[in-house]
């Protein structure tokens, strides 16, 4: 067979089975997150669709199919479609570069990082846009907090990649998970790790973060107007990304694959279902935070933290 | 590498057309037609609107979108330093590639201690500034 | 990859269209991020996949924001006004054209002309470090001291003007 040719279809196969993984995870989220949150608050959760509710998921997304779209008259609608569509997209691109084992990976991108950053730069527009293209209130004031969230957490993330690249010496995720083969990168780097948990948590709109879709202020934020596929086109989007980020602290902070015994690709899920874990216990324990303390924390506290664990990683990497 | 983005770039390609499968298999499952003219308005609670939405909106926004953009430079000029400082470390040229880091993160530090001196990260003190100078506003202060 | 290139530049020169001829600024800022994504895809095919993603992250993941901030703040139903040629807008069209001539003159001269035999023309990344930390170790931190004066100026006429 022509090398090219084959080259071609095995990353195809890839990228179809990642996909659908990732979709298979997603769904199946929804129904731990509503599972986890039934046995913190002393209660059984969904278990009338299937054994545990294990059907839910699909039922669910049945249900959605079958929902009424209605696109409201006072939209702008280019931009009310095109914003659920671009929301999706980038919850599903940082998959690309994440090594799922040690083979298993898309693609090893050199600059790997930056096309993170990238992705979540581009991921800002899909909230904002969804708020103010639907010309109502509530979604307005959504989508001007969650850009303005978004962009203030986004440099304290950026920063604490920094001191993953200073510590790696490396922007591929691939060559960041061969070089804590020793030592996770979460022990040299627990500020830098402090610092992008929080600023990850703002970024996927989590409490206490979660002020643009704040149910008590603002109905449901910038997605208020949304309805049927397009809504659920958010609601994955939403757990795509926490999937995305989960898979992103694993690779980047809690050694990827790495561990011993058993295989590269058991360990990675099972790192990675710990902090999706760690995400929903947050969510039901915190409560929200008010806008002026968010931006506080965002500027005044991650950006200085960020800065100096980069000064710390700087020094430690002249001793070690 | 130009094949790796170009795998990265087939990947997105798929996820766009995925989303857009999903959108248009509803169409054939879905109740067509609008049952309720209702269903136009924007969601107010259920009173009707008074005034589009699409009115002037506070500036405050503006600032922290500025103060994005010039961290977001010095980020993307530090990743590049970040990469070869092990390789710099290794050819023992340390504490050139330390100075210089240094040097370049405490000057742009500078500046982020410039604007929460002048107040300008605070939310409430800024409000404060751009409307009234009522006291109650005032009041509220930074917990 | 050349078909590949020429379909990106059709799609550019659409995006920058439609930035120029849209009613809806909205739309228009749209149109300009995605416009600023396909110029990062020629930054790919010159082989620098740094700078393309550098140019994604500045320029669409903050400059937009910064303008749909600002499109908000001005009202988002204000439509684009007539064309209406004074003589202050006369003027500004011919230094346009005049600036736009030089940039073409230049961008001519180089291709026509210009091999880059610079020892830094590696732009990678660990190429561009490299040259950060030898040869343009001063043109960096003149850099920092120039995003430091933009902050600081930034605000001051951003706190004056709204």
């Amino acid at each position: 067979m022509n090398p090219v040719f084959r080259d071609v279809l095995i990353t195809g196969v890839k990228i179809a089975i990642v996909i659908g993984g990732m979709l298979g995870v997603v769904a199946y989220l929804t129904l731990m997150e509503r599972k986890v949150v039934a046995y913190i608050q002393e209660r059984l959760g969904p278990n009338r669709v299937g054994p545990w509710g294990l059907l839910q998921p699909i039922a669910d997304g049945i249900k959605l199919f079958f929902k009424e779209d209605v696109i409201p008259a006072h939209v702008d609608k280019v931009l009310y479609v095109i914003a659920p569509m671009i929301v999706m997209t980038m919850a599903v691109m940082p998959f690309v570069i994440i090594p799922f084992s040690k083979r298993f990976y898309l693609s090893d991108i050199n600059v790997g990082i930056l096309l993170l950053l990238a992705i979540s730069g581009i991921n800002t527009y899909g909230v904002l846009l969804a708020g103010l293209s639907s010309n109502s209130k509530y979604s307005m004031i959504g989508g001007l907090r969650v850009a303005s969230q978004l962009i203030s957490y986004e440099v304290a993330l950026a920063l604490a990649f920094v001191g993953i690249v200073l510590w790696s010496g490396s922007m591929s995720l691939v060559k960041i998970v061969e070089a804590q083969h020793t030592i996770w990168n979460i022990v040299p780097q627990i500020i830098g790790f402090i610092v992008f948990f929080i600023a990850a948590l703002a970024e996927l709109n989590r409490i206490p973060f979660d002020l643009p879709e704040a149910e008590a202020e603002l109905v449901a934020g910038y997605h208020t107007e949304y309805s049927s596929m397009k809504f659920a086109l958010f609601y994955l989007g939403e757990y795509a990304n926490l999937t995305a980020m989960s898979a992103i602290i694993t690779t980047v902070y809690l050694g990827g694959w790495q561990g011993p015994w058993l295989p590269g690709f058991v360990w990675f899920a099972i790192k990675m279902f710990i902090v999706l874990f760690v995400f929903m216990w947050i969510r039901w324990t915190y409560p929200r935070f008010r806008f002026d303390q968010l931006i506080g924390v965002g500027w005044k506290l991650l950006v200085p933290l960020a800065l100096l664990n980069i000064a710390i990683t700087a020094i430690l990497r002249i001793y070690i | 590498m130009i094949f790796k983005l170009a795998t990265a770039l087939t990947f997105g390609v798929f996820a766009v057309l995925f989303v857009l499968l999903a959108l248009w298999i509803g169409k054939f499952l879905r109740p067509k037609g609008r049952p309720f003219a209702e269903k136009d308005y924007p969601y107010e609670c259920a009173e009707r609107p008074l005034m589009p939405a699409w009115f002037n909106y506070n500036p405050r926004f503006y600032i922290y979108a500025i103060a994005f953009i010039i961290f977001d430079i010095e980020v993307a000029f530090i990743f590049p330093v970040a990469v070869v400082y092990k390789k710099w470390l290794e050819a023992h040229l340390g504490g050139l590639a330390f100075m210089e880091i240094a040097i370049f993160s405490i000057i742009l530090f500078i500046g982020l201690v410039y604007l929460w001196g002048k107040h300008d990260l605070e939310w409430i003190r800024v409000m404060g500034l751009w409307t009234s100078k009522r006291s109650e506003v005032k009041s509220h202060g930074q917990s | 990859m050349k078909v590949i290139f020429y379909v990106n530049a059709f799609f550019s020169l659409v995006f920058a269209l439609g930035v120029l001829f849209g009613k809806n600024p909205l739309r228009s800022a749209l149109s300009l991020l995605l416009f600023f994504i396909s110029i990062s895809l020629y930054f790919f095919f010159a082989g620098s996949d740094y700078l393309g993603f550098v140019q994604i992250i500045v320029y669409a993941g903050g400059i937009i924001v910064l303008i749909a901030f600002v499109i908000i703040i001005l009202g988002l139903r204000r439509e684009s006004p007539d064309f209406d040629i004074s003589l202050r807008s006369f003027v500004g069209i011919i230094l346009l054209a005049l600036f736009a001539l030089g940039v073409l003159y230049g961008m001519g001269k180089s291709i026509l002309h210009f091999v880059p035999q610079s020892p830094y023309f590696d732009t990678s990344v660990a190429g561009i470090g490299d040259a950060i930390f030898s040869r343009y170790l001063l043109p960096f931190e003149v850099a920092s001291i120039l995003l430091l004066v933009g902050v600081v100026l930034a605000f001051i006429f951003a706190k004056k003007e709204v």
